[in-house]
């Protein structure tokens, strides 16, 4: 188990987010780091409702962002509306199952896990369970580091309408999905970075004295 | 009162001193195993430098020339970003096309730009007069820096299109992986812990 040890806030010392040095607070409300002179905080204010908040707007819009078309494509075949979702059984049937997985972990299975496992998170938090919190840490990283390449499926949409549009084969366009899409993937990270994670070990050191 | 001989995890707030790190080492967190700061190798900066100043001409490369080439009875038709965003705009979604723009054009410059405008002052021995504000900026905008993600679409894209027609990769496609590839080596020298402790010896 992890042994009992200091941490700064627990003697009364504060660091920097900016340049991380480590200060006495000269007073509760206002206090200014000596060296770089950003605002010091004990823990992000807020944190915890400020990504329940950006939590609960990106799992509404998640929704849309399934249902919704990405893409329609109008060609001598008709017109054919694309979701996340039927662009990864396109590229499955197609052949190339690799890149079908890939999209779907990036932009249906990463979405949907990092939501749950940031709500998980906040609960435990706000229970101040002191339940593993090396595990919970490690799943923190793994949200903060796999977010940003969900924006994948946007980039694609980018890509197919530029190279598409003006061609005599079909003529692609974006549609509100994308959008949608762009939106949950935007949220899920601002609500992943307003989360502290120093939340997580405050109750270990309550627990081991 | 500061303590700088102290150093407190940003993952778990756990006090601890900094132990003596080899140069291209690395310090973790005894508790969380958190990366506490990196030291770079000797003139660990001035190469950072060096490295992104040719990252700099590579981006200018990989967004003056076309990513994706298609091919289609004689005709050819070239994919940018910023020609992206063009169509993205015109195609009547300008607030995606604001989203790329950001993530896979001017994020990534700044970002850039950044780096250099925090280390030049290094290279020169000179003590940095907006090293909290530079460095902020930074931190800021590299998570929203997107050209990794944008390269995974490239790929996705060009399988996409191989049925319906003849694409081929451009040249800027071997400038952004070698951009990708020199900016991971880059940020790795901007520690603010070691840039700070840099900062301390410096007039
Ligand atoms: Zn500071
Ligand atoms: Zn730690």
């Amino acid at each position: 188990m992890t042994p009992a040890a200091p941490t700064a806030a627990s003697l009364g010392l504060l660091s920097c987010h900016i340049c991380g040095l480590v200060s006495r607070a000269a007073a509760e409300r206002g206090a200014q780091c000596p060296r770089c002179g950003a605002h010091l905080h004990l823990r992000r204010p807020g944190s915890v409702q400020r990504t329940w908040a950006l939590l609960v707007a990106s799992a509404i819009l998640f929704v849309p962002a399934n249902l919704l078309p990405i893409m329609t494509t109008t060609s001598f075949l008709g017109t054919q509306s694309d979701t996340i979702m039927s662009g990864v059984i396109f590229l499955w049937t197609s052949g190339s199952w690799p890149l079908a997985v890939i999209v779907f972990v990036a932009s249906i299975m990463v979405p949907l896990l990092k939501i749950l496992a940031l709500g998980y998170l906040l609960v435990t938090v706000q229970r101040h369970s002191a339940w593993r919190p090396d595990e919970r840490i490690r799943l923190y990283r793994v949200i903060e580091l796999v977010g940003r390449w969900s924006m994948l499926d946007v980039f694609v949409v980018t890509l197919l309408v530029a190279l598409v549009r003006f061609s005599s084969l079909a003529i692609m366009q974006p549609r509100g999905g994308a959008l949608a899409f762009a939106g949950v993937v935007i949220l899920t990270m601002f609500a992943a970075m307003s989360f502290d994670p120093r939340l997580i070990w405050d109750p270990v050191e309550k627990r081991d004295g | 009162m500061a303590h700088p001989s102290l150093i407190a995890c940003h993952e778990c707030d756990l006090l601890q001193h900094p132990a003596p790190v080899p140069p291209r080492g690395a310090a973790k967190c005894a508790r969380c195993n958190a990366l506490l700061y990196r030291v770079p190798g000797e003139r660990g900066i001035e190469n950072a430098f060096a490295v992104l100043i040719a990252a700099l001409i590579l981006f200018v490369v990989a967004n003056i020339y076309p990513i994706l080439s298609m091919e289609l009875q004689g005709q050819r038709v070239d994919a940018t970003i910023l020609g992206g965003v063009r169509e993205l705009r015109e195609g009547g979604m300008p607030a995606i096309a604001v989203i790329v723009f950001l993530t896979g054009f001017l994020f990534p410059l700044v970002n850039l730009l950044g780096m250099l405008a925090v280390l030049l002052p290094f290279v020169r021995r000179r003590r940095p007069r907006y090293l909290a504000t530079l460095l902020r900026g930074v931190m800021m905008v590299r998570p929203w820096s997107m050209i990794e993600v944008f390269m995974l679409g490239v790929f996705v894209s060009m399988v996409k299109l191989a049925h319906l027609a003849h694409v081929v990769p451009g040249l800027a496609m071997v400038a952004f992986v070698l951009l990708i590839v020199l900016l991971a080596s880059a940020a790795t020298v901007i520690d603010p812990h070691y840039l700070w402790s840099r900062w301390e010896t410096l007039e």
